[in-house]
């Protein structure tokens, strides 16, 4: 008698719109994305995407974050003048997808940070945690397998925001961090818009 | 994905693996996780617990906005454990700040 176990594997897809310099364009569809890091505040290291949640419109705010974060607020200019928004279709199977828009994530991150919390408290430490590093440490000790995290986060899109570092706290934006830009986005990428830096910070 | 039990037993492995001191090793140094700098002061048993993070720098950790970072200056203090395992420091224990002095 043969048993066969089979598999199912779902594969969550959805569209996402990353801002940047149009210089970076050319390298980006040739080469694939690049990740970055130390972005304690959002999804931790990683390729980020604004993505369709709790905004209706993720190309947009692409727009309007290549557009402010072309301003130097060292230098006071612009550090590019052509920003540009690129689209990918992101795959992730969902055994490695951290969704932190919905209560199946959070639980994931909330059960770490508690079992962190209990552990150094056995030696008397404490420690501030931050969303950005626990996905960090979570991914890179292998405690769980992330390829892509989505979070609901606030940025600061309008200029009046940035001047007045005004913060709210309710969320406006629905991103996700890809760390293997490789497996899941590929080479899967499309220039959407492209323009003229309109604002400067003064 | 989703807290199963598979998943469960990975992540309680991991922290039953893990010794406490290296955890936050880990934490701190790999990740740059900042430690709570809090005095806990023992005589005989529990008098106070004082914290020495201002309000401030909290709130700022917490909600600090996310596009720009802050640098904010930071003035370092003798760390408060090596005053506590100073046996020549006397602690009044009426006082509820026992290292003023």
């Amino acid at each position: 008698m043969h048993v066969f176990l089979i598999f199912i594997y779902m594969i969550v897809k959805f569209d996402g719109f990353h801002g940047t310099d149009n210089d970076n364009v050319d390298s980006i569809l040739q080469d694939g994305f690049k990740i970055s890091s130390g972005d304690k505040d959002w999804l931790g290291d990683g390729c980020y995407f604004f993505v369709e949640g709790i905004n209706k419109n993720p190309c947009e705010q692409a727009v309007q974050w290549a557009i402010l974060n072309a301003w130097d607020k060292i230098n006071r200019k612009n550090k590019y003048v052509t920003y540009a928004v690129l689209h990918s279709n992101i795959t992730v199977d969902d055994s490695k997808f951290l969704d932190l828009t919905n209560a199946d994530g959070v639980e994931i991150l909330d059960y770490i940070q508690k079992l962190c919390r209990e552990k150094l408290a056995t030696i008397g430490k404490r420690i501030h945690f931050i969303d950005g590093y626990l996905i960090n440490f979570a991914r890179t000790e292998k405690i769980i397998d992330i390829e892509v995290t989505k979070g609901n986060v606030y940025i600061k899109l309008n200029i009046e925001d940035r001047i007045h570092n005004l913060s709210r706290r309710i969320n406006n934006c629905t991103i996700c961090s890809v760390y293997l830009p490789s497996n899941n986005i590929g080479k899967n990428i499309k220039l959407v818009k492209k323009g003229n830096v309109e604002y400067e910070i003064g | 994905m989703k807290l199963d039990k598979d998943l469960k037993d990975r992540i309680d492995k991991y922290f039953e693996i893990v010794s406490a001191i290296d955890l936050y090793n880990i934490l701190t140094q790999k990740y740059k996780f900042k430690s709570i700098n809090e005095a806990t002061v023992t005589y005989g048993l529990y008098l106070s617990e004082e914290r020495t993070d201002s309000s401030f720098l909290c709130d700022v950790e917490s909600y600090t906005y996310l596009d720009i970072k802050q640098e904010l200056e930071v003035v370092k203090v003798k760390n408060v454990e090596d005053s506590v395992m100073n046996t020549h420091i006397m602690h009044d224990n009426e006082c509820s700040i026992p290292f003023a002095a």
